[in-house]
């Protein structure tokens, strides 16, 4: 398909009554801004009318297509695919549930267009839950920005906006999905943040409960860790091999003073020294797995990276 | 291996295959009778079809029967005495082989009413898996509740006749659950697990006489079944982020290992605790050597996952649905993940 001007994406997943309202308030918020765009509803595996509703609403509109997921593959997954197979210069997630609210597309792109390679939504006004929902998000949101020291308000919106170029060297996996903004750390990604509304849920239910605030910690561990050892993956692994080899060192030190032969102490250096050669070799084997995928490694982060609101 | 009859298949080319059924044979010398009383059903389908029947070096009587059965079943392609490593290597084989779009199991003995296999094929439009359920399971009671229980626990999912080896799916189905190793009674689980529509569909048992084997327990089967059942978990649940499965295990070892080096040098420094003739130190280390030997070998393996993350697709598009302002078309996806 030819190059368009904006992509929207928006994965969908048995939303069978909000499928139709969506396309129109998206198609009625671009519209207005005659810039090219197109639409592109992920189905991740849909068991309801879906499908057939968003082929009717393809049928008359050419700029909406559906991508057809084979089976289920989660959130993340549809974003992944979405990205991949869209056209446009900037492209645009949201949910589909109808929550994010499309009108906030036009704003945000202007955003962008002031010179940022991600613009991120906080939901100004949010329609949820306080104790299962906004206080988990609360707490997760300050958890992350402390620990990626990039202090994103909502990291939960998945109204975002993105220059193509960098989305599409962001990896994407798993379910880093909500981690998209630490993700473009390496990449020296210029991010800024607006206000945007939010509705409550319409129809159906929510596919998200209080578990995920374990999953996204978990995530974040990962994150933080994988960004940690990308940026010079030998030297923090010899870093930890040096730990070990300097406790190695000091028990040596103790069996050399103690003057008596010590088998414990003794065992313990070899211990240490085993681990120290261990981690060493492993740092060497994550430097050559980095250093074969080299467009993943700008390890540069720049000190300006910071977050306009 | 050596196909005893190879036939060009039934008025269509390859291309066109619509079905193909397959049967692992190994311990029914009549499974050529059992095969037999599908074959009205089969040729009813109005479908282009090849049956596939995997022998291993013990079915000797029934290869015989097979190879008559072939004189006149153009379909019917006999595979001789390969050793296959049991009933699942016999099917991963066939399953590689088969062309149809989609793939029939069928038991080497009859398990439901011939006519009964109609009811797959309704079932199987927008699934990607139909599954039986028999109305009259022979085997039952602790057996399959165990089955049953450990699929959930395993899986999340289970099925209602855990013993039934008759179903319909789809063949591009089978050719990503055949990357996990095909275990004859998992392949339902692991296809709903990983995300795929699989359906029951409620069955007539076959009314006859059947020489079904009987339950034999072998401790080291069983044994080997539940250290798959453990592997295909972590495999499912961990392929894509392997630093939590190492993490949640190394990292427990890590802490416990510190914590108690940290309690015996506080107890050698300042209480005056005699460490030289204890082999605690020795203990606590090593779990901390432990612990971070697990998670490095996590991290290295998150790290090939993070860099490998745009060639490793999550996700298999089927289709995709565009339209010309009057009327959508769907284009059909054929690469592979």
């Amino acid at each position: 398909m030819a190059q368009v001007d904006i992509s929207v994406i928006v994965p969908v997943f048995n939303e069978e009554d909000s499928v139709g309202p969506l396309c129109s308030a998206i198609v009625e918020a671009l519209e207005p801004m005659n810039r090219s765009f197109e639409v592109l509803l992920v189905d991740d595996g849909s068991s309801d009318e879906t499908i057939p509703r968003a082929t009717a609403i393809v049928a008359k509109d050419p700029r909406i297509q559906v991508l057809r997921f084979q089976r289920n593959s989660g959130q993340t997954a549809a974003m992944s695919a979405g990205i991949e197979f869209a056209n446009g210069e900037f492209l645009v997630t949201m949910d589909g549930d109808l929550q994010n609210d499309p009108k906030d597309i036009p704003m945000m792109i202007a955003k962008l267009e002031e010179g940022f390679d991600l613009v991120v939504g906080w939901r100004m006004n949010r329609q949820d839950k306080w104790l299962s929902r906004k206080l988990p998000s609360m707490f997760a949101n300050k958890l992350i920005g402390k620990v990626t020291r990039l202090p994103i308000r909502d990291n939960g919106c998945s109204l975002k906006v993105y220059r193509a170029d960098v989305i599409k060297r962001v990896p994407l996996y798993s379910d880093m999905h909500r981690f998209i903004p630490a993700m473009t750390i390496p990449l020296g990604a210029r991010i800024a943040e607006v206000g945007v509304r939010h509705h409550a849920r319409q129809f159906g239910e929510s596919k998200y409960g209080l578990s995920r605030v374990l999953k996204v910690i978990v995530d974040l561990l990962t994150i933080k860790t994988l960004l940690i050892f990308a940026r010079a993956p030998l030297k923090t692994f010899a870093g930890i091999s040096l730990v070990s080899l300097i406790a190695g060192l000091l028990t040596f030190l103790m069996v050399q003073t103690d003057g008596d032969y010590r088998v414990v102490e003794t065992a313990v250096f070899l211990l240490f020294v085993s681990l120290a050669v261990f981690v060493f070799l492993v740092g060497l084997v994550a430097a050559v797995i980095f250093q074969s995928k080299g467009k993943l490694e700008p390890p540069q982060f720049p000190s300006s990276q910071k977050v306009l609101q | 291996m050596q196909a005893t009859n190879v036939h060009p298949i039934k008025g269509d080319t390859e291309a066109a295959m619509k079905l193909s059924v397959v049967v692992a044979v190994s311990r029914n010398p009549k499974a050529a009778e059992a095969i037999k009383t599908y074959r009205a059903v089969l040729d009813g389908l109005d479908l282009s079809y090849e049956i596939l029947c995997m022998t291993n070096p013990d079915a000797t009587e029934a290869l015989a029967g097979l190879s008559k059965l072939t004189a006149d079943w153009p379909e019917l392609t006999v595979f001789e005495r390969r050793p296959w490593s049991g009933e699942d290597g016999e099917l991963a084989t066939a399953y590689k082989r088969a062309k149809g779009d989609l793939v029939l199991t069928l038991p080497e003995w009859p398990e439901l009413a011939p006519e009964e296999l109609n009811k797959l094929f309704d079932a199987i439009d927008g699934q990607d898996m139909v599954v039986c359920a028999r109305d009259n399971q022979p085997i039952g009671g602790t057996r399959q509740a165990l089955m049953q229980r450990s699929f959930r626990l395993f899986f999340g999912h289970t099925v209602s006749d855990v013993f039934c080896r008759v179903r319909l799916c789809r063949r591009d189905v089978l050719e990503e659950i055949g990357g996990f190793g095909v275990r004859q009674h998992f392949i339902p689980v692991i296809a709903a697990s990983r995300g795929y529509r699989v359906t029951e569909s409620q069955v007539k048992a076959y009314s006859g006489e059947v020489e079904a084997p009987k339950f034999v327990f072998k401790p080291m089967g069983h044994l080997r079944a539940l250290f798959d059942a453990v592997t295909l978990f972590v495999v499912l649940k961990f392929l894509y982020r392997p630093l939590r499965f190492f993490g949640s295990i190394g990292l427990p070892i890590f802490l416990i290992g510190a914590i108690y080096t940290a309690a015996l040098l506080f107890g050698r420094l300042f209480l005056d605790v005699p460490l030289a003739d204890r082999p605690a130190l020795i203990f606590s280390v090593l779990m901390i050597v432990l612990g971070v030997q697990i998670i490095a070998l996590g991290l290295v393996g998150e790290i090939i996952i993070f860099s490998n993350s745009r060639q490793i697709k999550q996700y298999k598009v089927s289709k995709i649905i565009k339209g010309d302002g009057k009327t959508a078309r769907e284009i059909p996806q054929t690469d592979d993940d």
